[in-house]
């Protein structure tokens, strides 16, 4: 295509397609901002609006930051409106030196909000304060771990949130959930954060290779063997994978960790001894994708 | 015995060296072995028969390009220069699926036809099930389920090193060679790899499957493919990818849990105004909007990297700044309108360090003393088999002259699909 042309005809649609968006590259002023921003006896569409317009700028104008902050945690206010206050700082903070001044009242606002009555506001705060790694919000999704009373979340999604930022010490409590089988949910989590615990490579082998256990949990704790102990990983693996009794998707996965993950691939003849008998597209797959990774040299010992 | 021909692409003859973008790549071709002959040979340069990719030829980085070029070769083994690039719209799918094809034009004969690839970052919702997979195998490997290079990476961007990379104006800069870094060590696995991006201003049905970068699982993780090398994907110690979108990432463009939108590209690039006043509107929206479109790890700075989906919505967010830089004609790093600050920082009028023009980026530059961060986990930058450039420790101004537009400048290795290369 001709650069030129192709420039005329971008022209056009940018013409076209940009017109009303291309003023709010230009934000509102920030006093008309803030004042609709700021009234609840304001139609809820035009104090989105102004949230809108005034977002694009927010970090060079302190007074739209501290409308969208009040707003923010104002429990009697609209939960539209809080819920655009919070999209509108949060995508602020990207701007990371400009909002450096913000983030103190921004995170305490956010901290009030653990507690608030409007359940999808305060499982978004939850979320944002664990990516924060704020350690409060830890202390909190721990004591609900313990306390379901005090819970501000499902013990499955507490688990996620504390893997932002997971310490060594949250693992037996981790291996705890792991261990039981009343909550799957939780068990599953609990596996995917254990995955760089040495003490559980032996419950990671025998999950894998009991047949009885739920296959989610089985592929999992595979994966997991396969990064912190990759030869004896091999091993199970190889015998899950030509076992044509198994779930297909689990010999699948087991493949798919021989051939991209920390335990290399030996067995040239595990690809062509799989795809003789696979039953399923995924299987043929993850075999000829072992088959492409096996190294050369492997090729010449098919015994094993 | 027949007459020898030697191409020389990217000043090299190796294999490694042929891969071009739609910009002026310089290659030299002589003749290696004249076979008795005594008066210089005819030629026509052209793209080869049965070609996927199509090529264009110049005599000068910025003449007029043709789609074949007519030279003649001396017989003492004195080199022809020329110019070869990828004709815009037309990239290669697989390596060494285009020929440049040198033909004798008294016989007809075909003197030598290389292979080379119109190596071009592509949008990720239209790859080829082959390219696509080549990109998800070469990034595992990389990642090595936690313990390979991707690690560096990721700790490269976190908390502690928020203000090397954001919130000013060398936030475009040092991204784009952030991604050209991660890319390079891409295509030292396989070399036909190239970023895709997620146009996040569009439905992106392709993307968010279990080929690829996986669907919604109801536990919160993505969910893919048993074969899909994601499907081991591992960092931090930890199994997974932690990713909700907030939209329908099959029929809608991206938005938040409020519903406001990304800004659409047309905005980004109709905009304008110089690089000063859209830096700071572009940081939040389109990009942070597209980030803060998602609940999980890639919503936030600090854990973004442990998702690779983060290194195609920022292949986007630089193929946007691209394709301003190229609709508003933005490549000489000297004019204010393409970027501010245009010295180093302890100087005059200068930004924090890493911001200004002829400041070197950390980590590349391995500074660690203060006010860098105290440990730099990429360094130096890597080569390329088809350039020497940016360098070791690349400065912000390195990275404004992608293409090589500019009086002695060259192309850093990449080009997006939708952004022609196009000389004054």
């Amino acid at each position: 295509m001709d650069p030129e042309e192709y420039r005329r005809q971008y022209a056009t649609e940018i013409a076209q397609v940009a017109g009303p968006d291309q003023a709010a590259m230009t934000a509102m002023e920030p006093d008309a901002a803030v004042a609709l921003i700021g009234d609840t006896g304001t139609a809820v569409d035009l104090r989105l609006a102004a949230i809108d317009a005034a977002r694009f700028d927010a970090t060079s104008h302190p007074e739209v930051i501290a409308s969208l902050l009040a707003v923010l945690g104002n429990r009697a206010d609209e939960p539209a409106v809080r819920r655009a206050a919070l999209g509108a700082l949060r995508e602020n903070t990207f701007r990371v030196a400009a909002f450096r001044q913000y983030a103190p009242d921004y995170l305490n606002t956010l901290r009030g909000i653990l507690d608030d009555p409007n359940q999808q506001l305060r499982e978004r705060v939850v979320e944002v304060l664990a990516l924060e790694n704020d350690e409060y919000t830890q202390r909190r999704l721990l004591d609900g771990l313990e306390n379901p009373e005090v819970a501000l979340v499902a013990p499955q999604r507490a688990l996620q949130l504390l893997g932002y930022d997971l310490h060594a010490e949250h693992y037996e409590l981790l291996r705890d959930f792991a261990g039981q089988d009343t909550d799957p949910a939780a068990r599953n989590t609990a596996l995917r954060l254990l995955a760089a615990d040495g003490a559980s490579a032996d419950l990671f082998a025998r999950i894998l290779q009991d047949r009885s256990q739920d296959l989610g949990a089985r592929a999992l704790s595979g994966v997991a063997l396969s990064s912190l102990a990759p030869a004896e990983f091999s091993s199970v693996a190889e015998e899950i994978v030509l076992d044509d009794t198994d779930d297909d998707d689990l010999r699948a996965t087991l493949l798919t960790a021989l051939s991209h993950g920390t335990a290399r691939p030996e067995r040239a003849d595990l690809a062509e001894r799989v795809l003789a008998h696979a039953s399923t597209p995924e299987l043929t797959r993850a075999a000829e994708q072992y088959a492409q990774a096996a190294p050369a040299e492997a090729e010449e010992t098919t015994d094993g | 015995m027949a007459i020898g021909l030697e191409l020389t692409i990217n000043d090299t003859t190796d294999q490694g060296g042929r891969y071009l973008t739609w910009a002026a790549t310089p290659c030299q071709l002589r003749v290696s072995a004249p076979d008795g002959a005594v008066q210089p040979i005819p030629v026509t340069i052209s793209t080869g028969a049965g070609s996927r990719g199509r090529l264009e030829f110049r005599m000068s980085r910025d003449g007029q390009a043709a789609g074949q070029l007519r030279a003649e070769l001396p017989v003492d083994g004195e080199a022809v220069a020329f110019f070869v690039s990828g004709r815009f719209g037309s990239p290669s799918v697989d390596d060494g699926d285009t020929h440049i094809e040198i033909r004798n034009r008294d016989t007809g004969a075909v003197l030598s036809s290389v292979p080379v690839m119109v190596r071009i970052r592509k949008n990720a919702n239209l790859l080829r099930p082959a390219e696509r997979d080549r990109f998800l195998s070469a990034i595992a490997r990389l990642n090595n389920q936690g313990q390979g290079l991707y690690q560096n990476y990721r700790d490269t961007h976190v908390d502690n090193t928020r203000l090397e990379a954001h919130g000013r104006h060398g936030f475009l800069p040092w991204h784009r060679a952030y991604l050209l870094d991660l890319e390079r060590e891409l295509q030292r696995i396989d070399p036909a790899v190239t970023i895709p991006y997620w146009r996040f201003d569009q439905p992106a049905p392709n993307v968010f499957t279990a080929a690829f970068l996986g669907t919604t699982g109801t536990s919160g993780f993505a969910r893919f493919l048993p074969s899909n090398p994601l499907r081991v994907w591992t960092t931090d110690g930890q199994i997974g990818i932690l990713r909700r979108p907030f939209f329908e990432p099959g029929t809608s463009a991206a938005h938040d849990d409020n519903g406001q939108r990304v800004r659409r590209e047309a905005v980004i690039v109709g905009f304008r105004g110089p690089f000063s006043t859209l830096t700071g509107p572009f940081e939040s929206n389109p990009h942070g909007s597209a980030h803060d479109s998602f609940s999980g790890h890639v919503s936030a700075i600090g854990s973004a990297v442990r998702d690779p989906l983060f290194f195609l919505l920022h292949c986007n967010v630089d193929r946007l700044w691209a394709k301003w830089q190229w609709f508003n004609r933005r490549f000489d790093p000297q004019d204010p309108g393409t970027y501010q600050f245009n010295g180093a920082a302890g100087t005059a009028n200068a930004t924090r360090i890493g911001h200004n023009l002829r400041d070197t980026m950390w980590p590349w530059n391995g500074d660690t003393r203060n006010p860098r961060p105290a440990t730099a986990p990429r360094t130096p930058f890597p080569d390329s088999p088809v350039t020497h450039l940016p360098g070791p420790a690349p400065t912000v101004g390195s990275m404004i002259d992608f293409q090589g537009l500019g009086p002695d400048a060259h192309h850093l290795g990449f080009d997006y699909d939708d952004v022609p290369y196009q000389p004054e």
